[in-house]
């Protein structure tokens, strides 16, 4: 009998699992454990994290490493990726010429047309006009009520009110004429006085209706038809607010602009093609399909793209140990996606709707340098180590202990960088492929349609569901389910939207409702996992078809996702394909299926040889 | 006055109650009383000497009031409390230099967005609720092209001021 250990050092994590193996080449796995990676994988920097991962293991069967024959690395996959978003469009707006925000408490209702005109100038207003009166914050709401009923006693007509300060129900209550108010206005000494402008405010509940419609905006303002097409942008960014404002100015424009977002270069065994990346993620990804099998991207230089290739590629290099120039991206991924983004000119914070696209790319090379890996870890515990079986077989081989499954088998392993595939035939024959996109694109996606700038809670929101404080001592999941506490919540996360993490709820900053931010997150893994999820298993089938695949199991961490499995069973269930997590070994879930394939491989091997 | 509170608060109607004891404490209530006319919420206030356990007024305030929230004000300390918060802990304690005219708005404006569901106010500017939107907006877009950086908005200030200017002369 001899004590061995399979290593699998991933992205993220690395795991072990520790197995007896008698002569006779039967094989009993006694305990296996999981930490985090630490470096780049195939890199020196692992082998604290390795240690770790043994001795955790060692400890819960109370061996020692120098009871151990033998330690098998895997053949890391040498893939990496990288995520970048290119903006393709852009709303410019010269000259202040709206506003459309959220306060949280407009004042008064219904819609004014009328002049701009500073409330200090009203004492000298003509009553033959109807005025729209600027409240600077400098000016108290009391003084501004004031103001603003002696001159209504004057016989000055004023319709609506642009103020700075959150005083817009406090004004409004004092006012003997009601009038809509938009209040928090930051820049209110931006908004060219002298000018026809439109205040609407929305009753609660309920969103504004004229500014928001091209065509009310034309009738307000009587706009030519090439004014109407320029208002555009500013409806679209007024849609489903409560309260907006819109000036017209003489020389106004504004415009949505298309952003040159450079080129991306696609080269087959049979053709060359270029495409420009504000063609959009379908246009990419169709000539993506047309090139295929691509045998690499390049990008132009000097763009976001460009940028992102040379990170990855610089990255490999080095890790490898190769001249950058004979790294090549091989694989992209394209998503459309749209983002907010701060209007140019803002009074408010405005922001408009611009489209972007999403893109990952991916590395590979022929190895990783896992054989210094493997001398340094030897000299660090004192066992023979070696490099042992390609990651992708080892894997398909550790998946296949689940219960329940038969080749043909494939695997699925949605990474952080990368998707990878891998089928294994009844003939023992294996296929493997590795596409770009994974989680690190799903949380980039996250983080800018919510405008979060904040990968780590993007990454959480990513990972754990959420939910909202209702009361100081319950929140609602998101799935309506209620939870209790004994103790009261923090105030700061009262009434807002939490992620449920291990370490407690956290406030998501943002003002969107629950919902939609449940949707953004759902819409990105979908974008990513169930497209790039097809994609793989596409490559791997036999000739190309998925309904020629059996049973498909998902492993790694992303399989552990409250929601990805499902999302892909239900992509998969059309095919006729037996999905699930896989459990190695009966007991480990998705995890551990390389770190087994590795001992069952070895067990194979020395049994064969006896 | 008797120190039987039950007596003048009010709850037949849904509002947040208020405790003023003493008249410096009635001198800061209109800038509580603002902070929840903002939002919408109706309050009703009694003042009563009912000694200096202001905690304790709070609660006995908030256990009477329909929407579950009273706040009690005294000469140097305001505090806002909840019928589900046990006695001795209070929601918000307000005193000392916190007792600033836009502390009080804030601390009425969050009785008030207590009743609703609202997030909290804080007086910090990583509150987006609390300031303004803009680090919600602020998307992140690369600035490459340099055209694109000059800002339009002073342009537009002067030709808005010029175009005002030549009106009011005209």
């Amino acid at each position: 009998m001899s004590l061995i250990v399979g290593v699998d050092i991933g992205n993220n994590t690395t795991e072990v699992a520790v197995a007896d193996i008698r002569s006779d080449g039967q094989v009993t796995v006694h305990a296996s454990s999981i930490v985090r990676t630490v470096g780049i994988k195939g890199t020196l920097r692992n082998v604290s994290a390795i240690i770790a991962a043994l001795d955790t293991a060692l400890e819960k069967i109370q061996r020692r490493r120098g009871d151990l024959a033998r330690v098998l690395l895997n053949q890391a996959t040498p893939v990496i990726g990288d995520v970048a978003m290119e903006t393709i469009t852009e709303t410019v707006i010269t000259e202040s010429a709206m506003i459309g925000h959220n306060p949280g408490t407009p004042g008064g209702l219904g819609l004014g047309l009328g002049t701009t005109i500073a409330l200090a100038d009203l004492a000298s207003a003509t009553p033959d006009e109807s005025f729209i009166v600027t409240v600077p914050p400098s000016t108290s709401f009391l003084d501004a009520a004031e103001q603003l009923n002696r001159a209504s006693r004057q016989g000055i007509q004023m319709v609506a009110a642009i103020v700075g300060n959150d005083d817009g129900v406090l004004i409004h209550n004092r006012l003997n004429q009601p009038m809509p108010i938009v209040d928090e206005v930051r820049h209110i000494d931006r908004i060219p006085l002298g000018m026809p402008a439109a205040v609407e405010v929305a009753a609660v509940g309920r969103s504004i209706e004229k500014l928001s419609n091209p065509y009310d905006i034309a009738t307000l303002f009587g706009l030519d038809p090439d004014e109407t097409r320029s208002i555009v942008p500013v409806a679209r960014a007024l849609t489903g607010t409560r309260s907006a404002v819109v000036v017209k100015t003489p020389h106004g424009e504004i415009k949505k602009r298309r952003i040159p977002a450079g080129h991306l270069t696609l080269i087959g065994p049979r053709q060359t093609v270029r495409v420009a990346v504000d063609q959009g993620a379908d246009a990419i990804m169709a000539r993506v399909a047309e090139v295929s099998p691509l045998a690499e991207i390049q990008a132009e230089a000097g763009t976001n793209v460009g940028g992102m290739f040379e990170t990855v590629r610089q990255v490999m290099a080095d890790l490898t140990q190769q001249p950058v120039s004979e790294i090549n991206v091989q694989d992209i991924i394209a998503v459309d996606t749209l983002v907010p983004q701060a209007v140019s000119g803002s009074l408010a914070g405005e922001y408009a709707m611009g489209s972007a696209v999403g893109l990952a790319a991916m590395v590979q090379t022929n190895q990783l340098p896992m054989q210094r890996l493997a001398r340094k870890l030897e000299t660090e515990i004192q066992v023979p180590v070696r490099v042992a079986g390609v990651e992708a077989h080892m894997a398909i081989r550790g998946a296949l202990t689940t219960p329940g499954t038969q080749a043909p088998l494939a695997i699925l392993d949605l990474g952080g960088g990368s998707t990878d595939a891998c089928l294994i035939k009844p003939s023992g024959e294996i296929r493997a492929c590795h596409l770009a996109g994974a989680g690190d694109m799903v949380t980039l996606l996250i983080d800018r349609e919510l405008a979060l700038n904040d990968l780590d809670l993007a990454e959480k929101i990513k990972f754990y569901p959420l939910a909202k404080v209702e009361t100081l001592f319950h929140m609602r999941h998101e799935d309506g389910t209620v939870q209790f506490f004994n103790e009261p919540l923090d105030p700061r996360l009262f009434g807002r939207v939490v992620v449920v993490t291990d370490e407690g709820p956290q406030v998501v900053q943002t003002t969107e409702p629950l919902v939609k931010i449940a949707a953004v997150r759902k819409k990105a893994k979908e974008k990513v996992f169930v497209v790039n999820a097809l994609r793989a298993l596409g490559q791997v089938a036999p000739a190309n078809n998925i309904r020629l695949i059996d049973f498909v199991a998902l492993v790694g961490g992303s399989a552990l996702d409250f929601e990805i499995p499902r999302m892909i069973g239900d992509a998969l269930a059309p095919f006729g394909v037996v999905t699930g997590r896989a459990n190695v070994r009966g007991c480990e879930g998705p995890r551990n299926a390389v770190a087994t394939g590795l001992v069952l491989a070895f067990a194979a091997t020395k049994g064969a040889a006896r | 006055m008797s120190t039987d509170a039950k007596q003048p608060l009010d709850t037949a109607r849904p509002v947040v109650n208020l405790i003023t004891s003493g008249e410096t404490a009635a001198a800061r209530l209109p800038a509580i009383c603002l902070g929840l006319e903002e939002e919408g919420i109706p309050w009703r206030q009694r003042s009563m000497n009912a000694g200096t356990d202001l905690t304790a007024m709070a609660k006995q305030a908030a256990d009477l009031s329909r929407l579950n929230v009273g706040l009690a004000i005294g000469a140097d300390t305001v505090v806002l409390h909840h019928r589900d918060l046990s006695r001795s802990t209070p929601l918000f304690t307000l005193s000392g230099p916190a007792l600033t005219a836009q502390g009080l708005r804030r601390l009425g404006a969050n009785a008030a967005r207590l009743v609703k569901g609202n997030p909290l106010l804080f007086d910090e500017p990583s509150q987006p609720t609390e300031s303004d939107d803009a680090p919600v907006f602020s998307a992140p877009t690369p600035k490459r092209y340099p055209a694109d950086d000059i800002d339009p908005n002073p342009v537009a200030e002067i030709v808005a001021r010029v175009l005002a200017a030549l009106k009011g002369a005209g």
